[in-house]
């Protein structure tokens, strides 16, 4: 199924339809009230964004339906809103940039935030750039190095090591 | 005049510290470089390098970002010359005719021209903020929570309502900013908004994660692979950056005219030096003999949207130090950074932080002198940089949003939050929703809900006594105007046009 902006601005809109909506309940379930006292309660701004965030989405429905219908009636074949959205080049980057992500997290408790992030950086220079993998290794080694004396050094962050202390 | 001068003297006296100089340095040449790779303008640049400011002294934190800022909007320029692929939006006018210039041979030409002036537009528009700025603040110190709440709409809306393609994903994308500023504790009442015992969520979401994701990580997931450089490079050698004595004749009244122009419509909330690099070039293409040349690569094309767009970004100042109300997606950050530095923009900024403010405005003085310096000769520098393969850069870069935002609060789960703005930043791009009104609302978003609570309690609980009070009025009316005003006068057109 090809994802067009016309089918993701359809998307767009109902979550922000039922989004809106799901803010608003949960003022209502955390007993956030809109008014106190006559005064705005703390659930005075989360229930207007919820209202206006549902709002948005609806105007978001109408005007894809409205410029969907001017395009038909215009008679335009490939109008913006028949756009594909994704391509394999960017399906590839997401899942190697979200997962080398997740990795550096998932990593960081066992085996430190420099050494996850040296690992990383070779795993997407040599996954995403097909570089040879001393090339990966040497950037990836100076790349953490840098890191190490701007943050760690330089600016006294306590980076989280590994059990061997790095 | 005697005070201004004494003012400035004070923001020198800042600068005369060798550190705070290599910080101006350095931030102008991370700007330029960040700003020729394509995608990666000033916000990204901001949002990226905003680590490196932490602990750090206001005054140096605030030079390093004002560098990026504005080399940025220089940078930006080299990749619209040469490979007509503009680096951030507000360059996309430079291709025009900076491009063909390139494909004359001419591309040293184009890119010394584009420096000198976006050096002489950055340097006056200097000047008329020194001027501008402390009038604006004087008058500024009269608002009360009523009048800073309007500003605060006013500074939401504009840039909702004139960002991107759609109006309404522009107010989406605000008002779900608004939301997230809302969660952790309500600091009126002390009561969890949306926290769900979530320890991490007590003092909210900040927006440099948020800024990092939408920014950063979504421009490395979108990357579209390596460019393709072929440049004469004889052209680029130290004797051919400089016009002759005609082409100066031609340029300089069109670089005068973009600075007066890009300085005003940079004040502006959410116009920017997109739309005023726009104006300019239009303007010179009107007003240019050789108005029927432009396009086909004139100098004349390359110096107005030049001169414009750093004048811009110096006007765009404005407006976020005085009134504390940034107009774009990369003043928002800054004014977001200057908020963790410790420092409050608003009208009491030239007096309370004097230093600071005033530092700034000579930072400026001596980052447009690095600006020139840099743009002629680190330009085979910049060329080089922009050879470097696309997955090598964005490794880097993704390592230093991953462990900048760690080093925001020591903690992993900022950088999952990061993360998670990455994906929704992804989305976002591809589906046309700007994130620029996102982060400004992520940055005003309790601002103006304490505002408006305070003016409601001031007012008895009347909310049409606060915005009836004449300069909330006024603010809320033009307010309306940039919000709705172009969708309605388009009605009308196409009404008119009908009938």
């Amino acid at each position: 199924m090809k994802l067009t902006l016309k089918r993701g601005n359809n998307i767009l809109g109902m979550t922000g339809i039922v989004g809106g909506m799901i803010i608003i309940a949960l003022a209502l379930y955390q007993e956030l009230p809109f008014m106190k006292k006559e005064l705005p309660g703390s659930g005075f701004f989360p229930i207007l964004c919820g209202i206006a965030i549902a709002g948005c989405g609806l105007l978001i429905l109408i005007e894809n339906k409205y410029k969907a219908k001017k395009a038909l009636e215009e008679g335009v074949e490939d109008s913006e809103l028949d756009e594909d959205l994704v391509n394999k080049i960017e399906i590839r980057n997401f899942v190697y940039t979200i997962g080398i992500s997740i990795f550096v997290v998932m990593a960081t408790p066992f085996i430190g935030i420099l050494l996850s992030i040296g690992i990383s950086i070779v795993a997407m220079i040599k996954i995403l750039g097909r570089e040879s993998i001393t090339k990966a290794i040497i950037i990836g080694a100076v790349t953490t190095f840098i890191l190490f004396l701007i943050f760690s050094v330089f600016l006294g962050v306590p980076l989280p090591s590994s059990y061997i202390g790095i | 005049m005697e005070t201004l001068l004494h003012n400035l003297a004070l923001g020198f006296s800042v600068l005369a510290n060798p550190i705070v100089l290599l910080y101006a340095f350095g931030g102008v040449l991370s700007g330029v470089i960040i700003g020729a790779l394509p995608g990666l303008g000033p916000s990204v640049g901001i949002a990226v390098l905003l680590p490196l400011t932490y602990g750090m002294d206001p005054s140096a934190g605030i030079i390093l970002l004002a560098g990026i800022y504005y080399g940025a909007m220089y940078g930006g320029s080299i990749t619209a010359i040469l490979i007509n692929t503009p680096g951030d939006s507000a360059a996309v006018m430079t291709t025009l005719d900076g491009y063909p210039l390139t494909l004359k041979g001419q591309a040293g030409k184009a890119l010394g021209m584009a420096a000198y002036s976006s050096v002489m537009g950055g340097t006056v528009s200097v000047v008329a903020f020194m001027l501008f700025a402390p009038i604006i603040a004087s008058y500024a110190l009269a608002f009360g929570s009523s009048e800073y709440f309007a500003l605060m709409v006013l500074g939401l809306t504009s840039i909702a309502g004139m960002t991107g393609d759609s109006p309404s994903k522009g107010f989406l994308a605000a008002f779900i900013g608004l939301f997230i500023s809302l969660i952790g504790l309500d600091l009126v009442t002390g009561v969890q908004r949306y926290v769900f015992g979530n320890v991490h969520l007590f003092s909210g979401i900040d927006f440099i994660p948020v800024a990092m994701g939408l920014f950063g990580i979504a421009e490395i997931i979108t990357d579209k692979g390596d460019m393709k450089l072929d440049i004469d490079k004889e052209s680029l050698k130290f004797r051919n950056l400089f016009p002759n004595k005609q082409e100066w004749k031609e340029c300089l009244p069109h670089i005068g005219r973009g600075t007066g122009l890009g300085f005003f419509v940079g004040m502006l909330p959410g116009a920017g030096a997109t739309i005023a690099s726009f104006l300019s070039y239009s303007m010179a293409k009107k007003i240019s003999k050789r108005g029927d040349e432009f396009g086909t690569g004139v100098l004349e094309g390359v110096a107005a949207p030049e001169s414009a767009n750093n004048a811009a970004s110096m006007g765009a100042m404005v407006p976020m130090l005085t009134l504390g109300v940034p107009g774009s997606g990369s003043t928002a950050i800054m004014m977001g950074a200057l908020m963790m530095l410790g420092i409050t923009p608003g009208p009491s900024l030239f007096m309370k932080e004097a230093e600071v403010a005033w530092s700034l405005v000579a930072s400026m003085y001596i980052g447009n002198v690095f600006l020139l310096f840099l743009g002629i000769l680190g330009l085979p520098i910049f060329v080089r940089v922009l050879k470097v393969k696309a997955p090598i850069l964005n490794s880097v870069v993704l390592a230093f949003i991953l462990i900048g935002a760690y080093a925001l609060e020591n903690s992993m789960f900022t950088v999952g939050i990061t993360i998670f703005f990455g994906v929704i930043g992804y989305f976002m791009k591809k589906l046309k929703v700007p994130a620029a009104p996102m982060i400004l609302a992520i940055v005003l978003g309790y601002l103006t809900e304490s505002n408006l609570r305070q003016a409601l309690i001031i007012a008895d609980g009347s909310f049409i006594g606060v915005i009836t009070k004449p300069i909330s009025a006024v603010i809320l009316v033009i307010a309306l105007i940039m919000a709705f005003g172009s969708p309605i006068m388009e009605m009308i057109k196409k009404k008119v046009a009908a009938q």
